[in-house]
């Protein structure tokens, strides 16, 4: 009789182990391919988001480097007009 | 008996571990496919941008290379206007020329006719065309010469009494110095016999320092220290 209740409560703990196992293996999650897809996607924007960042920055050097030589080259028309002027008034 | 509590437990804590890491797992199917067509269009979206980016940076490089060679041009231009050999020594020579003669007229150092005709000549270069030395050339030295009032190179000078020749070295419309006294012994020596000896209504000639005399004479006043008093003196009302 002893032997018959041990033996029945060992059957009802291993079924509850097996019936448990059993439903988390059979759960709906992404497989470990389909994880390590994602990994990579996330990777790969971090990369673009990277490269995007440094292309805006060397986009903003050459904006500022066309407005330095604009400048200058503003600066430049403006005295070559005042030395025309000056050599006009020089011959006279 | 022991053997079923034993079962009963490890049964309990085999499920409280699967449930709990159940409820850990990550994300459901459901969830990566969110996080994938996310990924998927902010991937895209910067590939995009990436690609903007790019076509606007040659674009601007092309446009720093335009503005570049633009100011090059000018730059040159504006050199040969005023140095036709565009040699940039004959600038430099220029400015350097300039510079010396501004620092001449502002000292009132030579003789300012020759100084006068320096500045003609600089005038009469191109170079002096260019802004850098217009203004300067053609109009701040010009004023700066007619400034220049030259300083009569003598005074004269009546002696009366009580004069000597310390005392007049020390005017201040003179020399403002005594230790200069024997500028005026030299420039008069056909009047002056003995230094210590001059006389009311003698005049004297008063040539005026050299930037070395002044400073010699100005060493000396300086370095003079006159001997000292008796220690014992009492001082008296």
């Amino acid at each position: 009789m002893k032997l018959l209740k041990s033996l029945k409560s060992s059957f009802l703990g291993t079924a509850i182990i097996l019936l448990t196992a059993g439903f988390v293996g059979c759960s709906s999650g992404p497989s470990q391919e389909e994880l390590a897809q994602l990994d990579s996607l996330k990777k790969e924007v971090s990369s673009l988001q990277k490269e995007a960042t440094t292309l805006k920055d060397e986009r903003g050097s050459v904006e500022k480097q066309i407005a330095e030589k604009n400048k200058k080259l503003q600066e430049c028309e403006k005295q070559k007009q005042e030395t025309k002027a000056n050599l006009e008034k020089i011959s006279k | 008996m022991k053997l079923n509590k034993i079962w009963f437990f490890s049964a309990v804590l085999f499920v409280a571990f699967t449930v709990s890491s159940f409820a850990q797992e990550e994300m459901t199917k459901e969830e990566w496919q969110n996080q994938i067509t996310k990924l998927s269009a902010q991937k895209e979206s910067l590939q995009k941008e990436k690609q903007v980016l790019s076509t606007e940076i040659s674009g601007l490089k092309t446009n720093l290379q335009n503005v570049n060679s633009a100011y090059i041009n000018c730059d040159d231009e504006l050199k040969k206007m005023v140095v036709p050999t565009k040699n940039s020594d004959d600038l430099d020579n220029y400015r350097k020329a300039v510079s010396e003669l501004v620092s001449k007229i502002r000292r009132k150092e030579g003789n300012k006719e020759e100084l006068k005709k320096e500045l003609e000549t600089l005038q009469a270069s191109k170079i002096s065309a260019s802004p850098e030395f217009y203004n300067q050339v053609n109009q701040q030295l010009p004023n700066l010469m007619d400034k220049w009032v030259e300083a009569p190179t003598e005074a004269s000078y009546t002696v009366v009494k009580g004069d000597c020749l310390w005392r007049i070295a020390k005017k201040k419309e003179f020399y403002g110095n005594g230790f200069a006294w024997p500028k005026i012994y030299q420039a008069n020596r056909d009047q002056i016999k003995n230094a210590n000896l001059i006389f009311p209504k003698q005049t004297f000639k008063i040539p005026n320092l050299t930037e070395e005399e002044k400073t010699k004479y100005e060493k000396l006043k300086l370095n003079y220290k006159p001997a000292p008093t008796p220690a014992a003196a009492p001082v008296t009302k």
